[in-house]
């Protein structure tokens, strides 16, 4: 029996229908995964496009405004007689991989972390017999891919603009995309392994690990925020200021960077050195791939163990039955609200506050916006006029409100879509569907408009601006407030994800790349509206009142746009009410 | 009796050993999560051909050594075997003869049910015709034919129930963990169901069955372990856990007689 087959494992031996060979599980799931990707794309035939046109259109938008500005500036250092292959371009260049590498270690990593730890799909795979670096592979490619297109947006625009201000020859275009794909490798494979790290060896203290890697990267942000408004405190733009700024970023040009190695690629390729840009490709390309096999390696040892760590420990802290203080305060301040929605409020506000993936990134931006204002001032100590004060002013309202967007378009927006298949729990409370709605503009609204309007005060105070200035900008930021909470809150009723359970996929697709749009685009015409024609009007050398068509204009335009931010505040809930209303759950 | 065995060159021994060893060997293993000790000593062998049923109250650990068996995750001391092979050391060859039907069935959307088991018979390495063979056999034992080519994602929670079925079967494994497969399910694919899993008990395979539903265990199971607070406070036959118990009812008295007298022993 079976003598002819001695070394023949098991399985096989016992079932006939095993080849071999060990299963080419790990092209299976490619496999699948071209096969799912067809069968999307052949459910498009015959509907409406609207969604890919959508999405399409507004990366064309956001591609062209990059390209726009890129060439308009290189277009400008030429003018200036700077050389484009020369020290600053070099030193934007190095700075801009730099930075975009460091965002794609990030994004690669928390994207990973999530499909290897916290995904079904991962549930599913690991009971069947493939091997752990193949899962690690497909997560891999799916996570570059899902978070370099951001890299592909951002970066090819400025490189092409650079290429035709520079006259670059052909085979310049042709070379970006090798640059790209093989960049993309590192700061994703440095993630990846980062990711397996923390889940696999350091599990149980890791949200105390977090924190502290938030307060590191904080900490560095504002050494060096600090040490470059150190810098620029000169009297006006000099040779002296240039070579400082230089100094500062000094770090970005080491030889051992990828960054280092990317950029002086790409320019020699603009050149036309083709030794020079392929001896750096190669460096990209097998440095890339060399530590992508670290992160398969590493996976092999340490995945399995990793998750079988992230389950063992993931839920070991019990809750107190008593009120958390932070609630507590929570609840009483919306003491003027209904009990119902104070309930509803008080649910998100938990499972926001237990989430530090989500608060982390909004302390961080809303700290260094805070740290920008404070600065911003003694940055131009000694020779600020008017007609800075009146701009910047003006600039820093757009800035909060624009980080106020980007706030509920990350969080709020998802948050109809997050009650998913639980939304029967909220459909049968008894009371009007619409409340569920106003509950969660309502913690948007109070989670955000209290830290805007503190930040709009800070920056005016900084700025030293008249009282008139003040009153001018919190109107402004009530009603931008308003309206891109509606508008979040809304809309995210009306084209909801249910079947999608992580946030940041919610926000990033269709409804939420909608949101964004329409949320830019009423933020531009709020502010122009409510404070745009304000500016205008004080935009001389000095400070002074406006004329009497002036002030006709101030009123116009107020007017006109808080009846249009209340418009736009009331359209989305509205029809997000009557969407909620007729859905069957 | 162990891996060791199969490690030997000669192939005749090697046959015979892994046909002697128990599918399913649990050996003093404990899972540890944080300070609770979800799995307390626990020690447990399936055979090939054996029905075994797996009771307990909620969180009494019967989730955690599901997924132990499946190797999701690792004990924290003692060793699971399935078919001689230990699932810590020799995990990949030990996933290649269990089949897991979890009580939320997974399925990719975008794939049709056709697709969805070619992609299983893709992950098991198995030929092509004899995927296509199997396929046409889980339709006709499932009645997937008239949804088989349609995505996923339109499918009914039974429908859905009936392809993580038939894609848990198509490699033909050793051994066949389920949980809560009954939920959701109408009587008449709950009876296709119970048939299912006689008929591959019968054909030599070893099915874990975990389940609420005391009837169906009943009727189908050969042996019966019953876990509280996780440790196996009771395993054996019917009319064996009748007399451990003192009760000579049905499986429920049986059941709520073992977890309350344990209740009170602990709490004393």
């Amino acid at each position: 029996m079976k003598n002819s087959a001695p070394n023949t494992p098991l399985s096989e031996q016992l079932n006939p229908a095993f080849p071999a060979a060990f299963p080419a599980s790990g092209f299976a799931l490619f496999k699948m995964k071209k096969r799912t990707l067809f069968n999307q794309a052949s459910q498009l035939k015959g509907r409406l496009l609207i969604r890919p046109i959508v999405l399409l259109f507004c990366s064309l938008i956001i591609w062209g405004l990059i390209f726009g500005t890129s060439l308009a500036g290189f277009n400008f250092l030429k003018q200036q007689k700077l050389p484009l292959g020369g020290g600053v371009i070099g030193l934007l260049f190095d700075l801009l991989f730099f930075s975009l590498g460091s965002l794609l270690v990030l994004s690669s990593g928390m994207i990973i972390y999530g499909g290897l730890f916290s995904s079904p799909e991962t549930n599913f795979l690991l009971t069947k017999p493939i091997k752990a670096d193949r899962i690690f592979a497909y997560r891999f490619v799916e996570a570059i891919g899902f978070s370099s297109w951001a890299f592909v947006i951002l970066g090819s625009p400025i490189l092409i603009a650079f290429g035709v201000v520079a006259d670059s020859p052909l085979h310049f275009y042709l070379y970006l995309p090798f640059f790209f794909f093989g960049y993309v490798l590192i700061p994703g494979s440095i993630g990846a392994v980062l990711c397996l790290l923390i889940a696999g060896l350091l599990s149980r203290g890791k949200k105390l690990l977090f924190a502290i890697l938030v307060m590191v990267v904080v900490f560095l942000c504002l050494t060096a925020m600090g040490r470059f408004f150190n810098s620029v405190r000169k009297d006006g733009i000099d040779r002296e200021f240039v070579d400082a700024t230089l100094r500062q970023f000094e770090f970005s040009r080491w030889s051992g960077l990828p960054s280092y190695w990317i950029s002086r690629g790409i320019r020699a390729a603009g050149r036309g050195d083709l030794a020079k840009a392929n001896y750096n490709l190669l460096l990209i390309w097998s440095n890339g791939m060399a530590l992508y096999l670290g992160g398969a390696f590493l996976s092999k040892i340490l995945y399995r163990r990793a998750f079988d760590r992230m389950i063992a420990f993931g839920s070991d802290a019990k809750k107190s039955k008593k009120l958390f203080f932070v609630d507590s305060i929570f609840e009483k301040a919306l003491g003027f609200l209904g009990s119902s929605k104070r309930a509803i409020m008080l649910k998100d506000f938990r499972a926001f506050r237990r989430e530090p993936r989500q608060w982390a990134q909004v302390l961080v931006f809303g700290f260094l916006l805070f740290l920008y204002f404070g600065s911003v001032r003694r940055s131009f100590r000694g020779e600020v006029t008017w007609p800075y004060q009146n701009g910047v002013s003006l600039l820093n309202l757009f800035a909060v409100s624009l980080l106020q967007c980007t706030y509920v378009g990350r969080f709020v927006f998802p948050m109809i879509s997050l009650e998913g298949r639980n939304f029967w729990i909220l459909g049968l409370v008894p009371m009007p569907r619409e409340v569920i709605l106003w509950s969660k503009f309502h913690f948007a609204f109070w989670s955000t408009t209290p830290i805007a309007v503190l930040l709009v005060i800070f920056s005016d105070f900084m700025l030293k601006m008249p009282m008139d200035y003040f009153f001018v900008h919190l109107w402004t930021t009530l009603i931008a407030s308003l309206a891109i909470c509606a508008l979040g809150v809304g809309l995210g009723a009306c084209v909801p994800n249910f079947k999608e359970t992580d946030p940041s996929k919610i926000a990033a697709g269709f409804g939420g790349t909608l949101n964004l749009v329409i949320s830019l685009f009423l933020l531009i015409v709020l502010i122009a509206l409510l404070s745009g024609i304000w500016h205008l009007n004080h935009s001389g050398d000095q400070y002074y009142a406006p004329s009497f068509n002036g002030t006709l204009f101030i009123v116009a335009g107020i007017a006109t746009g808080s009846v249009i931010g209340l418009m736009a505040m009331l359209i989305p809930m509205s029809a997000g009410s009557h969407y909620l209303r007729s859905k069957e759950f | 009796m162990g891996s060791d065995s199969f490690k030997l060159t000669d192939g005749w021994l090697m046959v015979i050993d892994s046909k002697l060893s128990p599918a399913i060997e649990i050996m003093d293993v404990c899972k540890q999560y944080g300070s609770k000790l979800a799995v307390d000593h626990m020690n447990l062998s399936v055979n090939r051909g054996e029905l075994f049923a797996f009771l307990g109250p909620n969180g009494a650990g019967k989730t955690t050594t599901i997924k132990m068996l499946c190797g999701l995750l690792f004990p924290s001391s003692g060793s699971i075997k399935i078919c001689g092979y230990d699932l810590k050391t020799q995990g990949d060859d030990a996933r290649r003869l269990i089949s897991y039907v979890p009580d939320l069935p997974f399925l990719y959307e975008k794939l049709t049910g056709r697709e969805f088991l070619q992609f299983i018979g893709d992950v098991y390495g198995m030929k092509r015709e004899r995927v296509d063979l199997k396929i046409e056999e889980m339709i006709q034992l499932f009645g997937l034919g008239e949804f088989v080519d349609e995505l996923t994602e339109r499918y009914s929670h039974g429908m859905r129930q009936r392809m993580v079925f038939a894609s848990a079967l198509l490699h033909e494994p050793e051994v066949l963990v389920v949980d809560e497969p009954t939920v959701g399910l109408d009587p008449k694919s709950v009876r296709k169901l119970k048939d299912v899993l006689r008929s591959q008990a019968d054909l030599g395979k070893a099915i874990f069955l975990s389940s609420h539903s005391l009837d169906i265990v009943e009727e189908v199971a050969d042996r019966i372990g019953i876990i509280f607070q996780g440790k196996l406070v009771a395993c054996g036959s019917l009319e064996s856990l009748r007399e451990q118990s003192g009760t000579g009812g049905s499986l429920e008295q049986v059941f709520l007689e073992m977890t309350k007298e344990n209740q009170e022993q602990n709490e004393k």
